[in-house]
């Protein structure tokens, strides 16, 4: 087996000194993602600035049979990109070039670090944006994006990351450097792009992608839906769907968040809302009054105290800057978070939202609920002290019950987060030791050995048979 | 090898007989020995997994309206019909989804969906026959893809028979997810060469409160790309922008009593949604494309000129070819072609296109009424393969003659991942008994070329 030594002095043959971290005090940056809970510190991190360089690292680690892991910007929250075995990090945030956009053919060839928004920002001149746009879009990179299949407040309408990616280039686990597809629709065969997109890094490292763009539509009509009560509020999504309005976002955030943004952004949130919907319709303007009008008659007749409407731009983005920021905010209130990624159909809303309560009271944590009301997908945000090892581990079982009532009422465990390690032990809740099994099976086909992110996604580990053990990993206490 | 008549007896014991007779099930000249219509998934994955021990290979059926796609099966022992299993599973109209077995038609579907003010964004030249099953191993589609995306964005979950006996679940019911692989991605379009797909959960979304059609005029290949590139830079979000050659044109013409389109080049769009909002799109379209004519159709007329483009978009000719390239090269291709038929004096070529996705459907037809020319259509093929490999894109065979099928490249010139792709059918189906020589040219069992 490789020394660690003499892996950096091959790995900077490939990338330069500046480009192999190899000291304890840089490579502990990489020790965790947005889930804080669990750490592990990569023997090497490498910082490659090209697929040929990606190409070649990976070479060297199937050569030597040396775990690898790859990573964004770290904004994940399910511990995607923890180097659970060690290994090398190959951190992809160098790779952030825009290298084409073809706006004729609504498309763009990025590299797989560029920022989410940095994107959008590139092409809004002309009128077009990436439609995908997660909370942490002014962090997350696009490889990011591709690796858990991210949503965003705007799903509801436009889809999520898989719907607006044509093709991406894959370095394959044995350093074979692949394109997905030709970039343009139907190819013959497999859908190759399909599988790796929400492969949380487990196929290979994508270093490219041809992504669609989005024309960004002319007018929008941004509503701001005050509530007494949580059942109301909840209520009213459904009733907006059922009348056959589809907005192009419907978030919903209860009192505690409420008055953490408020606290941090001084939006104008009344304190005393027990919840408020943020709705949000766009098109070219024709027939967007009328619709918007039947929304605010809709959340009048379910009970809404108020309904504000964001009458310029700055409002709109004041608006959408403070549910984009609720999570951050939530840092307020108490040292560490862990927010909880969950599906459930929307009709079942109010039931599941009550029992979330319940759970919350139980162990004695408070939960503040931020959500995308509209697709069904919860973020209760667990607030708690993760130096408190007995706290930390209430806010696991806590979590764990409420991955529970998802999965009870015909959900799913995550829906924009992914597995990573925090919910391998949760994926039998929704599948089958046959579905698992095949799903290893196609993790073999790309990863013979195993050394792709090791230790996400699938409970035992990915090459052997399904086995419930909990990987090891330490808690941060 | 033929399958013994005990072995065929105690197929009879996991699954009956479907309804219609064995002669139905042909494949080009091949018949198979026996026809199985199993009343649930598990009894399919049992047959499937007997049928596997056996080493024979099992053909899936559903509606057989697109079971001319692909190479002649090498083997063709069995075939197992999802008509038992067309049940209504779960339906949710507030959550906007509904789940259905395989063997359920499009058109059943849409008409338990129509009754809440709903529909699911597929489409089918043959509704009423064509299975969801069928329709998703295929994968393809041409209107509605513009705003809703192609059928592997309609599903949210499937269950799937697999060739070892299981029947494996992917995906959910609900309309975001993303836990584990996504497995739905993989099985749709793999054109059953992975498993069966015995289950499926879709997305649902409320009807359009309208619908028209509008229809623009253009007398060249670049007058109507220019046409095409400010209806694509525009805020209009047609739910359907179509292409359509001349000779379609003047076919589409004929077919829905337009007047001004025969002979040139025209574009169709889809304006859905509430009426201000439809009326808005069909005025917008002609101000940003000053064609040479135009028309709106509203009501059953609109209707019936959908259900016919759907229906051009899929093999009309001797042979049909699914070509797919990038938005802007479509009418540059389309009009190479046209040159390319005439100067073989004897080919002639219809076109409709999802323009904003780059799918074309090119129907050719020889005027030679004994249709040979195997060398004919062999070097249309070959032309054609190269034109659409020049400009990176992809070309499938969807229909051709028979008796040349096995010769011509069905799927266009080799991807490099292709090697990839077997490795996964062979993980799936290790011994090629679902469909065996159909994507792929798989000759023996275990053996792929």
């Amino acid at each position: 087996m490789i020394g660690r030594t003499q892996l950096a002095h091959a790995l900077t043959r490939i990338v330069g000194t500046d480009g192999v971290l190899v000291e304890p005090g840089d490579r502990i940056v990489y020790e965790c993602d947005g889930y804080t809970i669990d750490r592990a510190i990569p023997d090497i991190v490498v910082l490659p600035d090209s697929t040929r360089q990606v190409s070649e690292i990976v070479r060297l680690l199937d050569r030597e049979k040396v775990p690898m892991t790859p990573r964004g910007a770290g904004t994940g929250l399910s511990g995607g990109c923890l180097a659970l075995e060690g290994g090398v990090m190959i951190a992809l945030t160098r790779m952030k070039r825009i290298l084409e956009v073809d706006y004729r053919n609504r498309r763009a060839v990025v590299e797989a670090g560029l920022v989410n928004l940095r994107l959008t920002q590139a092409v809004s001149a002309r009128g077009y944006h990436y439609a995908p746009d997660p909370s942490s879009q002014g962090s997350c990179t696009i490889g990011g994006n591709i690796a858990n299949n991210s949503g965003g407040p705007h799903t509801l309408k436009y889809g999520v990351t898989t719907n607006h990616i044509l093709a991406v280039e894959l370095v394959l686990p044995d350093g074979e450097v692949i394109w997905t597809g030709a970039g343009t629709e139907d190819s013959p065969g497999y859908d190759l792009t399909g599988v790796v997109v929400g492969a949380e890094g487990t196929f290979g490292v994508v270093t490219r992608a041809i992504v669609r763009l989005t024309r960004s539509p002319a007018q929008f009509r941004t509503m701001l839906a005050i509530f007494d009560s949580i059942d109301a509020a909840t209520e009213t999504v459904s009733s907006i769907i059922a009348a056959g309005i589809l907005p192009a976002a419907l978030e919903m955030m209860d009192q505690m968040v409420i008055q953490a943004v408020e606290e941090a952004f001084h939006y104008g949130f009344p304190l005393d809302a027990r919840a408020v919907l943020i709705v949000e319709l766009d098109g070219p303007g024709p027939g967007l009054d009328d619709q918007a009008a039947a929304v605010v008659e809709i959340c009048r007749e379910r009970g809404a105290r108020e309904v504000r409407r964001a009458e310029t731009a700055a409002e709109r983005q004041a608006l959408w800057t403070s549910r984009k920021r609720g999570i951050g905010a939530l840092g307020r209130l108490a040292p560490s978070c862990c927010t909880q990624d969950g599906v459930i159909p929307r009709t079942r809303l109010p039931e599941v939202l009550r029992r979330i309560s319940e759970i919350g009271e139980h162990y004695g944590l408070k939960v503040a609920n931020v959500f995308h009301a509209g697709d069904g997908n919860l973020h209760p945000c667990i607030l708690f002290d993760e130096r408190d090892a007995d706290e930390t581990q209430r806010v696991l079982k806590a979590g764990g019950e409420i991955l529970g009532v998802c999965a009870s009422v015909g959900g799913s465990i995550t829906g924009e987060h992914g597995i990573g390690v925090e919910k391998i032990d949760y994926m039998p809740l929704i599948f089958s030791p046959e579905d698992l099994s095949a799903m290893v099976a196609l993790r073999q086909v790309f990863d013979p050995s195993g050394r792709c992110n090791p230790g996400k996604i699938l409970p035992g580990g990915s090459t052997s048979c399904i086995d419930w053990v909990k990987p090891a990993r330490r808690v941060a206490v | 090898m033929t399958l013994n008549s005990a072995f065929i007896d105690h197929l009879t014991t996991i699954a009956p007989s479907p309804a219609r007779n064995l002669e139905s099930f042909a494949i080009d000249s091949m018949r198979p020995a026996a026809a199985i219509a199993p009343l649930d998934r598990s009894a399919a994955a049992a047959a499937l997994q007997a049928v596997a021990a056996e080493c024979a290979v099992t053909v899936p059926w559903g509606g057989g309206v697109q079971q001319e796609m692909g190479y002649a099966p090498s083997r063709y022992d069995v075939a197992l019909s999802t008509e038992n299993m067309a049940r209504l599973i779960d339906y949710q109209p507030g959550d906007l989804t509904v789940t259905v077995e395989g063997g359920a038609t499009l058109a059943a579907l849409q008409e338990i969906l129509a009754q809440h003010g709903q529909f699911v964004a597929l489409e089918s030249r043959d509704p009423d026959r064509e299975t969801i099953g069928g329709l998703l191993a295929v994968g393809s589609s041409a209107l509605l893809r513009c705003a809703y995306g192609p059928p592997r964005d309609q599903v949210i979950g499937m269950a799937v028979a697999m060739p070892d006996g299981s029947v494996i679940h992917a995906g959910g019911r609900v309309v975001k997810n993303v836990a584990g692989y996504d497995l739905c991605k993989l099985f749709t379009g793999s054109l059953g060469t992975l498993g069966v797909i015995v289950e499926a959960t879709f997305r649902v979304r409320p009807k359009p409160q309208k619908k028209l059609t509008w229809i623009g005029a253009f007398i060249s290949a670049a007058e109507t790309e220019s046409a095409l590139a400010a209806l694509m830079d525009s805020a209009l979000q047609p739910s359907f922008l179509q292409m359509a050659c001349p000779d379609a044109s003047g076919s589409m013409g004929s077919f829905a009593k337009i007047d001004g389109i025969v002979n040139r080049w025209s574009l169709i769009i889809g304006a859905d949604g509430d009426d201000p909002l439809t009326r808005w799109m069909v005025d917008e379209a002609s101000k940003l494309t000053s064609p040479r004519a135009d028309k709106v159709i509203d009501g059953a007329a609109s209707d019936r000129v959908r259900q016919w483009l759907v229906q051009r978009c899929g093999p009309q000719g001797h042979l049909c070819s699914r070509v797919c390239v990038l938005s802007s090269e479509i009418t540059a291709l389309v009009e190479d072609c046209r040159c390319y038929c005439l100067e073989t004096g004897v080919i002639k070529m219809q076109t409709i296109a999802a323009a904003a996705n780059g799918v074309c459907y090119i129907n050719f037809r020889s005027a030679d009424k004994t249709n040979s020319g195997r060398p004919v259509w062999a070097r249309l093929v070959e032309w054609l393969t190269q034109e659409v490999d020049r400009r990176d894109g992809t070309c499938a065979i969807l229909r051709c003659p028979p008796e040349i099928r096995n010769q011509l490249p069905l799927w266009g010139a080799s991807a490099p991942t292709w090697p990839l792709m077997q490795r996964i059918r062979q993980t799936f189906d290790p011994h090629y008994t679902l469909n065996r020589g159909r994507m792929f040219r798989e000759c023996e069992e275990g053996v792929g070329e």
